[in-house]
């Protein structure tokens, strides 16, 4: 038989879970794209489920991929709510603190496409798509024009 | 008795729409299946249609403005297929639902099929007037759409929940 208390004690972990993850992890990122990226890197590719080591000591596995998801979810949220001039300076951000040439590799090879969460919209996912490209379109006129 | 006339010539006006939705596979196809079911929210729709990511697009170079009106216009399109595609799913599982159901009541599947058809009939005129006009230029059409499909969905769930509760007692 079900534990009627195993419930909220798994949405009291994925709380945990998030309150962890965000102190520990994303803190430490700086700008909601590249902790977009970042969390998206926590994803397995073929299963869609997040894991995360340091989290995986303490947590279930279900309760690190909830809380992942979670954050996931809120991250990309925020951002597609963003004006288009935030876009730039997030990504202006991001290509500082990584590589400066990423830029024409993101342009080609377009590897944000996996920064989408599971359960997004077709507007949404577009919506992220777009206002990535006219960015980088902005970005690179902007270089042009240096 | 002019009531049930309009009533009556929009559900059947709905019908033969949704029937031709059907034939022209609107339902299925267009890649929409995955992430089809939910809209988003109106925060988004704000996003996607605002005033301010414009006028900033318009201060750009002209080569990515115009490919900023073509996504943006792209996006609109796909926001009313994702409207079509929503309503006529929440109406099949609606006419699922109440054709066991004993709760069944002519005048509020009357509004429910006038409502949908009002949707159906925006959409159509939203779509027309995206490619003409440009979707920063319909603010009132994207209002009137956000909340007539919100008014569609809870008019569902409040006729679902009805049915079964009905079903139950």
């Amino acid at each position: 038989m079900k534990d009627p208390n195993s419930e909220p004690a798994e949405s009291m972990n994925i709380s945990s879970v998030l309150a962890e993850f965000r102190e520990r992890s994303l803190r430490y990122v700086q700008g909601n794209l590249a902790k977009l990226v970042y969390l998206s890197s926590c994803r397995d590719y073929n299963s869609g489920r997040y894991r995360h080591d340091g989290l995986a000591t303490r947590f279930s596995e279900t309760a690190v991929h909830e809380g992942l998801a979670l954050c996931h979810r809120d991250l990309f949220e925020q951002m597609i709510q963003a004006p288009l001039t935030e876009w730039i300076e997030e990504l202006r951000l991001y290509f500082t603190s990584t590589d400066p040439d990423a830029a024409r590799v993101w342009k080609e090879l377009r590897p944000y496409q996996i920064a989408i969460p599971r359960g997004t919209t077709a507007l949404e996912a577009e919506l992220f798509m777009s206002n990535l490209k006219i960015a980088l379109e902005i970005l690179e006129s902007e270089r042009r024009a240096d | 008795m002019m009531d049930v006339l309009i009533y009556g010539s929009f559900s059947l006006a709905a019908l033969l729409l949704l029937a031709l939705f059907w034939r022209r596979g609107e339902l299925e196809g267009r890649g929409l299946e995955p992430m089809g079911m939910a809209l988003p929210a109106p925060a988004v729709i704000d996003r996607v249609f605002s005033q301010d990511d414009l006028c900033y697009a318009q201060s750009l170079p002209k080569p990515i403005y115009r490919s900023f009106a073509r996504q943006r216009q792209a996006m609109a399109m796909t926001w009313i297929r994702q409207i079509r595609y929503t309503c006529i799913l929440l109406l099949r599982r609606h006419a699922r639902t109440v054709r066991r159901s004993s709760a069944l009541f002519i005048w509020r599947e009357a509004r429910i099929a006038a409502s949908f058809l009002g949707i159906l009939v925006a959409c159509e005129l939203f779509a027309l007037a995206v490619v003409t006009l440009g979707p920063a230029r319909l603010k009132m059409l994207i209002a009137f759409l956000v909340s007539r499909t919100e008014l569609l969905q809870m008019e569902l769930l409040c006729s679902y929940l009805e049915a079964v509760y009905e079903t139950a007692a």
